[in-house]
C-alpha cells in the first residue's frame, strides 16, 4: 500500500501540493484528476522519489521512497515527457531497463512491440509522440514492477491504443496484482478503469473516493411534482443542485437509488425518473458544493 | 544485482552516451601526439640536426610545458564538466535519472569519474602510440618516457582541478549557459578583485610599491584555479626547487579534493526541481550576486573617476556599475526582464560598500600613505634606489637544454630585497619621513602648487620593511630634490647596502673567467683565464675591484665621473663568448656577454695599478693632450619646433686649447655619467664629440659635460644658438 | 461475450451483472457452465478486473453463480434465475400498468395489445422490431 500523509511541496512561493493525504490499496487503480498546475505531476514525482517532500511523508508499505533504491525498484515511473537516450532504439532502452529492473521481461517486450507495430531497431527520436508514449507504456509494463505511475500517459494515445493498454493493465492486475496510478485530464477515460479517484485542485485534494461509491450515492431525479409543490418542499432529500425548466425539475440528490426512490415515492410526484450521473457531472456537482466553479477547468 | 555491478553497468552505460566526446578527445590527442611527433621527427631527420636537439624538442612537446596541450586540457575540462552534469539541467532527464531505482550517489560518482577517465585514457593511449612513433623513427622511447609520464600526470591533475570547478558550477546552477557563466565567475572573480585592488593601490596610494617584484602577483595563483594552472606551467619545471614543486602539486590536489567533496555535498542537497532554473540553491543567489555587484560598482567608479578625476564622475560610474551588474544578474537569475530591480535594497547596500571602499582608497582612510613603522618594530630594511642600480644587470648566464646561452633575467628589486638586511634603519626612516610628509602635502593636502619645486628633479626609492613579527611591507617613495643628502650617503656607503646592490661583490674568483675593460668604443680583454694561465691576475683584479667598489664614497662621486668600465666575465659568460668567437658572429649571445660592466672611477687606485700591470694604458684616460677638436652638434640645442633648414654648419667646433682643456677637465664619457647618481643629475648636460689624433689616427669619443661647467665663451655661443631658434 | 455500452451511465459492474444475467436466462450460459475468468473477461472488455470481481460477487450474492476455489465461477441453478426474472418482469408490468393508467389507457386496450403482441413472431430483426415499435407508438398517440 502506498500512503501519503500531509504531503506538501512548495516551489518558491507557490504551493504545488498542499498537505495531501491519500491511501492507495494494492491491486486497485487510482486515478488522479486535475488540470495543469493542480499538482498531479508534482504529487506523482514525489511518489517516484524524484522530489523531496517539504512536509509530510509518502511511503510504500511503510518505507520511505526518497533516496531509497530498494523501494524504487518496486515501481516504474512513466513521465509525461519520457526521456530516451540519444540516438537509442527500443532495443537499447530495453537493454538498459532490464539491467535496472531485474524482473524485466524481454520476450514480452518484443511481443508487445510487435503487437503495437513498433520497430525494435528504429531510432526512438524518429517516433511520433504517440508512439513514444506507447513505448513508455511497454517499458513500464515489461518491467514487472508492483506499481506503475502513469503521468498523463493515456492522454496521448489514440482510442484503439487506449483500449489495448487498458487490456494489458487489466491482465497484469489480475495476474500479478499490478497497481497502476494514473494521472490524467480526461475524466471519461478514467471513468471506466479506475477504482478510486482523487481530484486535485491547486495543490489540494478536493475529493478522494471510490468511483463506485460516488456513482451509487448520487443520482439525478427528473420529476414533475404535485400541484402546489416546489423543490423546497422535498425536505427529506439531500439536494445538491436544483434546476427547473417550466414544470420539470432536475434535482441532483445524495443517497442510494433505493433511498431516493423511496423518498420520491413518498412525495407522490406526477412523474419522476432517476438518471445515473456521469463522472463529469458528479465532479461538477460536488465541486460546486465545495465552492469551486470547476466547469471551466475540466475539459 | 549488487550495487557494485550496477555501478560498473552505469559506468558503461554512461560511457556509451559519451561516445562522441571520447571520439572528439581521441582525435585531438591523436593529432597532438602521434601525428605531431611524427611530423616533427620526419622534418628533423631530413635536416640531420643532432640527437640532443631532437630529444629536447620531443621533451618540450611531451612535457608539462606544452601550451597547446594546456589549452586542450582547459577546453576539455569545460566540455567534459558540462556534459557530465548537464542532465541535472533538464527536467526531462532529471525525472528519468531520479525516478529509476539507481542510487543517486552512484550516479554522481559515475558521471564524475567518467569525465576524468575518458580524457585520461585517451591521452594515455595516444602517448603510447606516440612512443611507438618515436621508436619507429629510430629513437629509443626510454629517453623521453619519463618526461611524457610526468607531463601526463601533471596535466591530468590540473585537468582534474579545472574539471572540479566546472562540476561545482554545474551543480550550483540549473541551466547550462548559466553554469558556464558561473564557471567563468568562479575562475576569474578573484583575479579581477586583485586586478582592481592593484589598480586602486597604484592609483590612489602614492607610496604603493611600484617595483618589479610585484606583491599582488603572489596572490594571483592562490585565487583562481586557472591562474594556479598558468603559474604552475611556469613553475613546475626542472629549474624550480623540489620543495616548491611539491607544495604546488599538493595545492592542486587539495583544491581538487575540496571542490569535489563540496560538489558531492551540494549534489546531495540539490533538489530535482532545480533543473531549468538559473540557480539551484536560493541562498547562493545573493552570495554570488553581491560580491559581483560590489566589484562592478567599484570598478565603474574607478573607471570614470580615472578619466576625469571628479567625484561626480566617480558617483556616476558607481551607479553605472551597480545597475548594470545587478540588473543583468537578476535578469539571468529569473530569466525574466521585469525582475531587474528585485532586491534593490541589497543593490543599494552594495553601492554603499563600494563607495566606502572607494573612499577608503581615495582619501586614504586607512593611513596607507602615512604609514611609517616604528623603529622598534623593524627587524631589517632593504632599500632599492633605481638611480643607483638601474645600470646593474641582475640575473645570470645560463645554458638551456639545447646548448644555447641566454640571460636568466632577475628583477632588480627581487635580487636586492633578497640580499639586503640593513639593521641601521635611522637614515632610511629619516628619508621615509620626509617623503611621507612631502607626499601628504602634495597629494593629500590638495595643494598642487609645490609639485615642481627644486627644478623638476626628484628621485624615488623602494623599501621593504621586514618586521619583527615576520611581515614584509613594501613601499615606494618619491622625494623631490637631488640625491645629495647625508642620509643617502650614509645608506650608500653602508657596505651591506653595496653588497646587496652589486652582485659583483658576491662573485667568487672561482667563478670568474676573464676580465675585460672598455672605454668608449674600445674594448679589450685584459686577463684571460685560459687553462689556469693568468688566473692569478684575474683573481687579483677581482678582489682589488671589489675593495675599491665597496669603499667608494659619495663625496668622490660628486667630484668624479667614471673613466672606464670593467667586466668580470663568469665562466658561463666566457663560454658563450668563446662560442661566439668560434662561429665568428659579431652579435650572437651579445645579450649574455655584454652584461656586468661596472664603472672604474679615477680613485680606484688598486684596480688601476693592476690594470697598468696588464699593460692597459690608464694614463691615457686622464690625458687631454690628444684632443684636438671638440664638436657640439647644434641639433641638440634645437627644440622640437625647429625646422630642418640649414643654419650654416651643423657643428659648433672648439679648437682653442685652453677651452678644450677646461672642457675636458669636467667632461665625462657619454653614458658613464649616468652611472653616477651623485654627479649632479639635476644639471643640464650637453653632448659633444672629442676628436683625438694620435699616430695619424683620428678617433672620436662622445662625451658629456654640465652646461654650467663650460667656458663662458662657449656658453655664450650656445645661448646665441638657442635664441636663434 | 458481452458488449458494454459506454454511454450507459450506470456503474459498469451493474451492466456486467445485467448482461451476464441475460445470457444465463437466454440459455447461452447453461447451468454449471464455467464463467470466463475475471482476468480473461477484464482483458477482453478492457476494464478493471476489480469491476468484474465485484460483478461476480454481486451475481454470487444474488444466487446466480457459485464459485469453486481454485477452479472459477459457475452458473447456478437457472430455475431460480428464471424465477427472479419473472418477478422482475412482473414488477415491470406493474410499473407499465401504472404509467398506462396515468396516460389514460383503458384496460381493454391493454388486453388487446397483449393479445396482438403475444402471437407476433419473436425473431424479427432488430430494425424491424424498431420499426414496429415506432408504428405502435404512432398508433398510440
Amino acid at each position: 500500500m502506498i500512503k501519503a500523509e500531509n504531503l506538501t511541496k512548495k516551489f518558491d512561493d507557490i504551493v504545488a501540493v498542499d498537505h495531501v493525504s491519500a491511501q492507495i490499496r494494492d491491486g486497485s487503480v487510482f486515478g488522479l484528476i486535475g488540470t495543469n498546475g493542480a499538482g498531479k505531476s508534482t504529487f506523482l514525482r514525489m511518489l517516484s522519489g524524484i522530489l523531496k517532500p517539504d512536509e509530510g511523508t509518502v511511503t510504500i508499505d511503510g518505507e520511505q521512497i526518497f533516496e531509497n533504491e530498494k523501494v524504487k525498484g518496486r515501481f516504474f515511473y512513466i513521465s509525461d515527457d519520457q526521456y530516451y537516450f540519444n540516438n537509442s532504439s527500443p532495443l537499447d532502452m530495453m537493454e538498459f531497463y532490464s539491467r535496472i529492473y531485474p524482473q524485466f521481461n524481454k520476450e514480452r517486450f518484443h511481443k508487445l512491440l510487435g503487437s503495437f507495430g513498433l520497430e525494435a531497431r528504429r531510432k526512438v527520436h524518429t517516433f511520433s509522440k504517440g508512439m513514444k508514449k506507447q513505448l513508455s507504456v511497454i517499458c513500464g509494463v515489461c518491467a514487472n514492477t508492483d506499481y506503475l505511475f502513469c503521468d498523463e500517459t493515456f492522454d496521448g494515445l489514440d482510442p484503439v491504443m487506449r483500449q489495448a493498454v487498458k487490456s494489458i493493465f487489466a491482465n497484469d492486475m489480475s495476474e500479478r496484482n499490478l497497481t497502476p496510478i494514473i494521472a490524467s485530464h480526461n475524466l471519461r477515460e478514467l471513468e471506466d478503469i479506475c477504482d478510486h479517484v482523487g481530484l486535485l485542485h491547486r495543490g489540494g485534494i478536493l475529493l478522494s473516493r471510490d468511483l463506485d461509491d460516488m456513482k451509487l450515492n448520487i443520482h439525478k431525479v427528473q420529476c414533475v411534482l404535485k400541484d402546489g409543490m416546489t423543490a423546497e418542499d422535498l425536505t427529506a432529500m439531500q439536494r445538491i443542485k436544483t434546476e427547473t425548466r417550466g414544470k420539470l425539475y432536475t434535482i441532483t440528490v445524495r443517497g442510494t437509488r433505493e433511498e431516493v426512490e423511496g423518498l420520491m415515492e413518498s412525495y407522490h410526484p406526477v412523474f419522476y425518473e432517476i438518471i445515473p450521473l456521469s463522472l463529469e457531472e458528479i465532479f461538477i456537482s460536488e465541486t460546486e458544493v465545495a465552492g469551486y466553479d470547476i466547469k471551466k477547468l475540466i475539459l | 544485482m549488487t550495487s557494485k555491478s550496477l555501478f560498473y553497468n552505469l559506468l558503461r552505460e554512461d560511457g556509451k552516451r559519451r561516445l562522441w566526446s571520447m571520439a572528439l578527445s581521441f582525435l585531438v590527442f591523436f593529432f597532438t601526439f602521434p601525428v605531431g611527433i611524427a611530423l616533427s621527427l620526419s622534418e628533423r631527420m631530413r635536416g640531420e640536426i643532432d640527437h640532443t636537439y631532437i630529444i629536447s624538442t620531443l621533451k618540450s612537446w611531451l612535457g608539462f610545458q606544452n601550451g597547446w596541450v594546456a589549452s586542450v586540457i582547459i577546453l576539455l575540462s569545460l566540455i567534459m564538466g558540462v556534459t557530465s552534469f548537464s542532465y541535472l539541467h533538464s527536467r526531462q532527464k532529471v525525472d528519468f535519472y531520479h525516478g529509476i531505482p539507481v542510487n543517486r550517489k552512484h550516479l554522481f560518482w559515475v558521471n564524475y569519474f567518467n569525465g576524468i577517465l575518458i580524457p585520461a585514457v585517451v591521452y594515455g593511449i595516444n602517448l603510447i602510440i606516440a612512443m611507438g612513433v618515436i621508436a619507429v623513427n629510430g629513437i629509443s622511447p626510454l629517453e623521453v618516457w619519463k618526461t611524457a609520464l610526468s607531463g601526463f600526470l601533471l596535466f591530468m591533475i590540473h585537468y582534474c582541478m579545472m574539471y572540479s570547478v566546472t562540476v561545482i558550477s554545474m551543480i550550483l546552477t540549473g541551466n547550462v549557459l548559466v553554469g558556464i557563466l558561473g564557471n567563468l565567475v568562479l575562475q576569474f572573480y578573484f583575479v579581477c578583485v586583485i586586478g582592481i585592488l592593484e589598480f586602486c593601490y597604484s592609483r590612489f596610494f602614492y607610496t604603493s610599491y611600484r617595483g618589479g617584484g610585484n606583491v599582488f602577483n603572489r596572490f594571483m595563483d592562490k585565487c583562481s584555479a586557472f591562474a594556479l594552472f598558468m603559474v604552475n606551467l611556469e613553475q613546475l619545471q626542472p629549474g624550480t626547487s623540489a620543495g616548491t614543486q611539491a607544495v604546488r602539486i599538493f595545492a592542486v590536489l587539495a583544491v581538487t579534493v575540496v571542490l569535489t567533496l563540496l560538489s558531492f555535498l551540494l549534489y546531495k542537497k540539490r533538489g530535482s526541481e532545480a533543473a531549468g532554473r538559473a540557480m539551484a540553491f536560493k541562498i547562493s543567489m545573493p552570495i554570488i550576486r553581491i560580491p559581483i555587484v560590489v566589484l562592478s560598482s567599484l570598478g565603474g567608479s574607478i573607471f570614470f573617476w580615472s578619466m576625469r578625476s571628479s567625484v561626480g564622475w566617480g558617483i556616476f560610474g558607481l551607479l553605472c556599475g551597480m545597475l548594470l551588474s545587478h540588473c543583468v544578474i537578476e535578469i539571468i537569475y529569473h530569466f525574466e526582464f521585469r525582475k531587474l530591480f528585485s532586491n534593490w535594497k541589497q543593490m543599494g547596500a552594495c553601492a554603499v560598500l563600494a563607495a566606502v571602499i572607494f573612499c577608503g582608497f581615495r582619501y586614504d582612510l586607512f593611513g596607507y600613505d602615512k604609514y611609517i613603522p616604528s623603529e622598534s618594530s623593524i627587524e631589517s630594511v632593504a632599500v632599492s634606489m633605481p638611480d643607483v642600480n638601474f645600470w646593474v644587470s641582475y640575473g645570470s648566464a645560463q645554458q638551456n637544454s639545447m646548448g644555447e646561452y641566454y640571460w636568466d633575467y632577475q628583477d632588480s628589486d627581487e635580487y636586492i630585497f633578497n640580499h639586503m638586511k640593513l639593521k641601521d634603519t635611522a637614515p632610511v626612516l629619516a628619508l621615509v619621513r620626509d617623503a611621507v610628509a612631502e607626499n601628504q602635502r602634495m597629494y593629500h593636502g590638495g595643494d598642487y602648487s609645490d609639485t615642481w619645486e627644486n627644478g623638476n628633479v626628484s628621485y624615488n626609492f623602494s623599501i621593504r620593511y621586514t618586521l619583527k613579527n615576520g611581515k614584509n611591507i613594501y613601499r615606494t617613495y618619491h622625494l623631490s630634490g637631488d640625491e645629495a643628502r647625508p642620509e643617502i650617503a650614509e645608506i650608500f656607503e653602508n657596505q651591506e647596502f653595496a653588497k646587496a646592490v652589486y652582485p659583483l661583490l658576491l662573485q667568487t674568483p672561482e667563478d670568474t673567467a676573464w676580465v675585460r675593460v672598455s672605454r668608449g668604443e674600445q674594448t679589450n680583454v685584459v686577463s684571460r683565464d685560459r687553462n689556469g694561465t693568468e688566473k692569478a691576475m684575474t683573481d687579483k683584479l677581482l678582489l682589488a675591484y671589489q675593495e675599491d667598489l665597496k669603499n667608494l664614497k659619495v663625496e668622490t662621486m660628486q667630484k668624479e665621473n667614471p673613466v672606464a668600465t670593467i667586466q668580470f666575465l663568469t665562466k658561463m659568460q666566457a663560454k658563450a663568448e668563446t662560442k661566439r668567437e668560434e662561429i665568428q658572429s659579431s652579435w650572437k649571445y651579445s645579450d649574455v656577454t655584454s652584461r656586468g660592466y661596472y664603472p672604474i672611477y679615477p680613485s680606484f687606485k688598486n684596480t688601476l695599478e693592476l690594470l697598468k700591470e696588464c699593460e692597459v694604458n690608464v694614463e691615457e684616460w686622464n690625458s687631454l693632450e690628444h684632443v684636438k677638436e671638440i664638436n657640439f652638434d647644434i641639433y641638440q640645442f634645437n627644440d622640437y619646433r625647429s625646422t630642418y633648414e640649414d643654419k650654416g654648419s651643423q657643428y659648433l667646433t672648439i679648437t682653442d686649447e685652453e677651452e678644450i682643456s677646461q672642457i675636458m677637465s669636467f667632461a665625462a664619457i657619454d653614458g658613464y655619467s649616468n652611472m653616477n647618481p651623485f654627479g649632479g643629475r639635476g644639471e643640464e648636460r650637453v653632448t659633444f664629440s672629442a676628436v683625438t689624433e694620435s699616430g695619424g689616427r683620428r678617433s672620436e669619443t662622445s662625451c658629456t659635460i654640465q652646461l654650467n661647467q663650460l667656458p663662458e665663451s662657449v656658453k655664450n655661443e650656445i645661448s646665441k644658438i638657442k635664441k636663434d631658434v | 461475450m458481452i458488449l458494454l455500452d459506454y454511454k450507459d451511465r450506470r456503474p459498469i459492474y451493474e451492466q456486467v451483472v445485467e448482461k451476464l444475467k441475460d445470457l444465463m436466462i437466454c440459455g447461452v450460459l447453461e447451468q454449471d457452465a464455467q464463467l470466463p475468468s475475471v482476468r480473461a473477461l477484464a482483458t477482453d472488455l478492457s476494464i478493471n478486473p476489480n469491476t468484474i470481481q465485484r460483478a461476480y460477487a454481486e451475481l454470487e450474492r444474488r444466487g446466480f453463480i457459485y464459485s469453486v476455489k481454485g477452479r472459477g465461477s459457475f452458473v447456478a441453478d437457472t430455475s431460480s434465475i428464471r424465477a427472479l426474472k419473472n418477478s422482475e418482469l412482473k414488477l415491470e408490468l406493474i410499473n407499465w400498468i401504472q404509467e398506462a393508467k396515468r396516460a389514460g389507457l383503458t384496460e381493454d386496450k391493454a388486453h388487446t395489445w397483449i393479445a396482438e403482441e403475444w402471437v407476433r413472431q419473436e425473431f424479427l430483426t432488430g430494425e424491424e422490431r424498431e420499426n414496429d415499435k415506432s408504428r405502435e407508438s404512432d398508433k398510440k398517440v
